[in-house]
């Protein structure tokens, strides 16, 4: 279940989104930035991207 | 993060193809990329660029899909192209008929839900549409998901796979909804991800995530199983070592090695020890 950040008005305004995930039960805790179709998903123990930006098909 | 790490955020986010989106019906707007007609009579036999079974036709009206029928068979055609998304279900009298024309017909039950249509279309035209979900039902009966894929296939997810989330929130699969351009799936107040959902049930997804973690995971285990490829040596490849040792190190099983272990890993990849974590 993803925990939302609220951001400021002008970034929601430009498709920015934050939510967090610790609580999921296959995934480690991670954070989710989202910018309209673009997705970042960074591990918080790992502190790394959890998926290659661009997805696993990125560089197929 | 690394900056390499930080580079690839700037560079990364979605490549775009080309997408093959015919939109039929009455739109205010037409989105870049889209070839739109009122109606279906006045689409085309022959649709220019891709072969015809990669297009795509979103029909935004019921009672298009009976022009469509009536149409296709006054004209003695196929219809010209692959796939046909109806944002309306049509009449259920009429969704055989419309198999007929089409190779896949989505969207014909009354509880289906879609993404935004701009959003679902800019989905379509991404290089990793495959990754994301454009629409789908929940199926109280069944108790199941079908969740259509940017690609148009559809994968069924069992409701019990959603389990309530940490602090007890349930998915309510009366209230199923997309977001995020498909990465985002809501059932009420509770989300799940597009990934989390793959990850369990396309094996294929979990290959191309795991070759791509290797590929830029930097663990010392990362490193060694990158750099002992770059060397072209086998996991039994370090005597004294035994293999087991080498890919429990590879995998993570263990941090990482010292003393004497260390030694013969360094060694035999012909680098000093301290140089392994760069590779």
């Amino acid at each position: 279940m993803a925990d939302p950040i609220r951001l400021p008005r002008k970034l929601r305004e430009q498709g920015w989104k934050v939510k967090i995930y610790d609580n999921e039960r296959l995934e480690p805790p991670h954070i989710t930035l989202i910018c309209r179709e673009r997705v970042w998903r960074v591990g918080l123990r790992e502190r790394d991207f959890l998926v290659p930006p661009g997805g696993p098909l990125a560089r197929s | 993060m690394t900056n390499r790490s930080a580079t690839r955020a700037r560079a990364g986010g979605s490549e775009r193809k080309s997408a093959s989106v015919l939109l039929v019906g009455k739109v205010t707007k037409v989105p870049p990329g889209v070839v739109a007609y009122r109606r279906f009579a006045d689409v085309p036999t022959v649709l220019p660029g891709k072969p015809q079974q990669h297009w795509v036709m979103i029909i935004s009206r019921r009672t298009s899909t009976d022009d469509l029928i009536r149409d296709s068979l006054l004209a003695r055609r196929v219809a010209p192209v692959g796939s046909l998304l109806t944002l309306d279900p049509p009449r259920p009298e009429s969704v055989p008929a419309l198999a007929g024309f089409f190779r896949r017909v989505l969207g014909a039950s009354a509880a289906h839900q879609w993404l935004p249509l701009e959003e679902l279309i800019s989905v379509l035209g991404l290089a990793d549409a495959a990754d994301r979900f454009i629409g789908g039902t929940a199926d109280a009966r069944s108790e199941t998901l079908a969740l259509v894929r940017g690609n148009l296939e559809t994968l069924v997810v069992p409701f019990e796979f959603l389990e309530p989330s940490g602090d007890k929130t349930r998915p309510d699969f009366s209230r199923l909804a997309f977001e995020d351009h498909g990465q985002t799936i809501v059932l009420g107040d509770y989300e799940a991800s597009a990934d989390g959902i793959l990850y369990e049930f396309d094996e294929g997804y979990r290959r191309r995530l795991r070759k791509e973690r290797q590929r830029t995971e930097r663990t010392f285990g990362a490193s060694l199983r990158r750099l002992r490829l770059q060397r072209g040596l086998n996991q039994r490849d370090f005597a004294p070592l035994a293999a087991k040792t080498i890919a429990r190190i590879e995998r993570g099983d263990v941090d990482r090695p010292h003393g004497k272990t260390l030694d013969v890993i360094a060694t035999r990849l012909g680098v000093n020890a301290k140089q392994i974590e760069s590779y």
